[in-house]
């Protein structure tokens, strides 16, 4: 597509979407990488310590799910919050942003949940070397008992929604300010309270509030459908948002 | 600098036309660009060219391309004409009408115009 | 032709309740400078955020290039509004903020930036954050003069820069809008400074229009008169008088609206002097007593 300006410079031809996606993935992943450094580091050190005393029987690497549901939660709240003034008022549409930070919120959704089932698979291979029980922290299971590939699929889906959840935090705290974005919170929570409680492969994967057996049925193809609906909101409440003034 | 009520490119028009006859600007000088004017008495450039293309009209000032503006040879005795024209039919005529009003005959102003220094001594 | 049309129609942006624009038509055509003024509050950050399509509006249609321009990526993307507030990325040096706008926008010319970054003495490898208010100021020009946009927008941007920053400010912009043409629009309180570079003024006020005219035409319609005091008051019988000065015997009378032209060019003759209002003049009158006057082209 040609512009009518007579610039020197060629038209980009690079979507503005995916201009916007790289440099928010570049972001996420600049800090994915210290947080996923720091987790090693401190798993390791922390079974070594422990293992001096007793027997191993959990995993050290599911300890950190937490940290990388909510560590990459509170970025992506950050991301709407002074992301999408800077995108718009550097002459980009929300729309692209929206699709932008979508696309970068799930990668590293996903990308997080590979890198964490990778590392419990090779977890589980030390720990078979070292007689260690690799447990879930339910009596009697263990974490990949159900197989590598359904549990990262479950953690694929919960950080994704963590993500998708930032994202609206962010936007809610954009529109309503401080005590409207408190009071939306529960709503704006509830793609991994939901994902957590009907869209997980197994009955008892790690959520975010335990690992409690699920009572409630439970199908991945429910998560994504939450996925899609945390999307979709996103969407509607960012497309035709009023630009705020940049902070400070 | 813009000390008149006229849209501003009549007035740097003016100044050119002023320097060409004071001699300032000579026949085959460059005068500044219309950035150069620009920025040097933060005007639009736009107003700058309005201005030469009034003088380049008039024959007073012509464009060399991808060299600047020129004054035009015999731009002077152009701009010297015109005034002299001008000064009969807008000063002097006023005046007369005035000095009609007051009284003052013709005789007056031509005993007046011969007490005053001869050509030689003016400027 | 390469800069974009700006136009309006009855255009009313609201915040919930409070109207900050109402009812504005304007026309500014492209690549000519355009001053934009009114007191604080009138509602010139509104109308130039709606331009930038920042917010969409609440009554009314905006044309930017003759088209809406509220999330239409190429007149965005050509549209740059360079804010007070900076929109800048704090925490990241300025190198990195110009790697970003080129990223964003197609027209940005990164080697001029980087000459008008040195012009104003500012250090690349510094952040946002850590700059003086008229340092950020001086960093905000240099994006919007090198976006090269063609719809550029300068909103307030002299607050916080010294003289010397905003003569180089306007020399840059000058000199650069001589070589690349665009439309730029000026929102300034500094009108003495600005006033020669203007070729249209458009005045809001309390949200709306006052008027939106060539600046030659504003100016035709003011005089000041300079004399002895006498000679004045019989010149400026009858007309609008908006301000009056004495010194002495001497009288200053600036006038303004429908001259008589035939009396101003008798003026000489009774030992008056007739000259040009200034445009900061003409605004403070017109802004304390606002009379709807009909928008010129």
């Amino acid at each position: 597509m040609t512009t009518t300006t007579s610039t020197a410079r060629p038209t980009r031809r690079t979507p503005q979407w995916r201009r916007s996606a790289a440099w928010q993935l570049g972001v996420y992943a600049y800090l994915m990488a210290w947080a996923w450094a720091i987790a090693l580091v401190v798993v390791v050190a922390v079974l070594a310590i422990v293992s001096r005393s007793v027997d191993v029987e959990m995993s050290g690497v599911a300890f950190s799910h937490h940290a990388f549901l909510w560590f990459p939660f509170s970025i992506a709240i950050m991301v709407t919050t002074s992301l999408l003034t800077t995108h718009v008022a550097a002459g980009m549409t929300r729309a692209s942003f929206i699709r932008g930070a979508i696309i970068a919120a799930l990668t590293t959704g996903v990308g997080n949940a590979v890198v964490a089932t990778t590392l419990l698979v090779a977890e589980r291979w030390v720990y078979d070397r070292l007689g260690w029980v690799h447990g879930s922290g339910d009596v009697g299971r263990t974490v990949l008992q159900d197989g590598a590939l359904r549990y990262g699929a479950g953690l694929a889906l919960l950080f994704s929604a963590g993500m998708l959840s930032g994202l609206l935090v962010g936007i809610c705290f954009y529109r309503l300010g401080g005590l409207g974005g408190i009071l939306a919170l529960p709503l704006a929570l509830s793609p991994i309270l939901l994902t957590g409680w009907v869209g997980m492969p197994s009955d008892d994967q790690w959520t975010a509030w335990g690992n409690a057996p699920g009572s409630m049925p439970s199908h991945p193809l429910l998560g994504v459908l939450v996925l899609a609906a945390a999307a979709a909101a996103y969407h509607l409440l960012v497309r035709r948002v009023p630009i705020a003034k940049k902070e400070g | 600098m813009f000390d008149g009520r006229e849209p501003i490119y009549v007035q740097i028009a003016e100044s050119i036309r002023a320097e060409i006859l004071s001699g300032a600007l000579k026949e085959g000088d460059q005068v500044m660009s219309t950035t150069q004017y620009a920025t040097t008495y933060r005007i639009n450039p736009a107003t700058a060219a309005k201005a030469f293309a009034q003088l380049v009209d008039e024959g007073v000032l012509r464009k060399q391309r991808g060299v600047g503006m020129f004054v035009t040879d015999g731009a002077r005795t152009l701009l010297r004409d015109r005034r002299r024209e001008a000064f009969f039919t807008e000063r002097l005529a006023p005046v007369l009408r005035e000095a009609a009003l007051l009284g003052i005959t013709t005789a007056d102003l031509i005993a007046h115009l011969d007490r005053q220094p001869q050509e030689g001594d003016r400027q | 032709m390469t800069g974009y049309s700006v136009s309006t129609s009855g255009l009313g942006v609201s915040y919930g309740r409070t109207a900050a624009l109402t009812d504005v038509t304007i026309d500014l055509a492209p690549d000519r400078i355009h001053g934009l003024l009114g007191r604080n509050g009138a509602g010139k950050s509104t109308l130039l955020s709606t331009l930038a399509s920042l917010r969409a509006p609440s009554d009314g249609t905006v044309a930017v290039d003759g088209g809406d321009p509220f999330e239409d990526e190429r007149r965005m993307e050509h549209t740059c509004l360079v804010r007070e507030c900076g929109d800048v990325i704090g925490d990241e040096p300025l190198t990195v903020n110009l790697d970003w706008f080129a990223l964003a926008r197609p027209t940005f010319d990164r080697a001029f930036a980087e000459d008008l970054l040195d012009r104003f003495g500012l250090d690349p490898r510094k952040k946002p954050q850590a700059l003086s208010r008229g340092q950020a100021s001086a960093f905000g020009v240099v994006t919007g003069l090198a976006a090269r946009s063609p719809l550029t927008m300068f909103d307030e941007v002299h607050l916080g820069m010294d003289a010397p920053a905003r003569h180089t400010f306007y020399e840059a912009l000058l000199a650069d809008f001589a070589e690349h043409p665009r439309t730029i629009i000026i929102s300034s309180h500094l009108i003495n400074e600005i006033e020669t570079m203007l070729e249209t003024v458009t005045i809001i006020h309390q949200g709306r229009l006052l008027l939106s005219e060539e600046a030659d035409n504003l100016r035709a319609r003011g005089a000041t008169l300079t004399g002895p005091a006498a000679a004045v008051d019989r010149l400026t019988a009858g007309q609008t008088v908006i301000g009056s000065r004495d010194l002495g015997p001497t009288r200053q009378a600036t006038l303004f609206g429908d001259l008589d032209t035939a009396v101003l060019d008798r003026a000489a003759d009774h030992g008056v002097t007739v000259g040009p209002v200034p445009l900061q003049d003409l605004f403070i009158h017109l802004t304390e007593h606002p009379t709807r006057t009909e928008a010129h082209a």
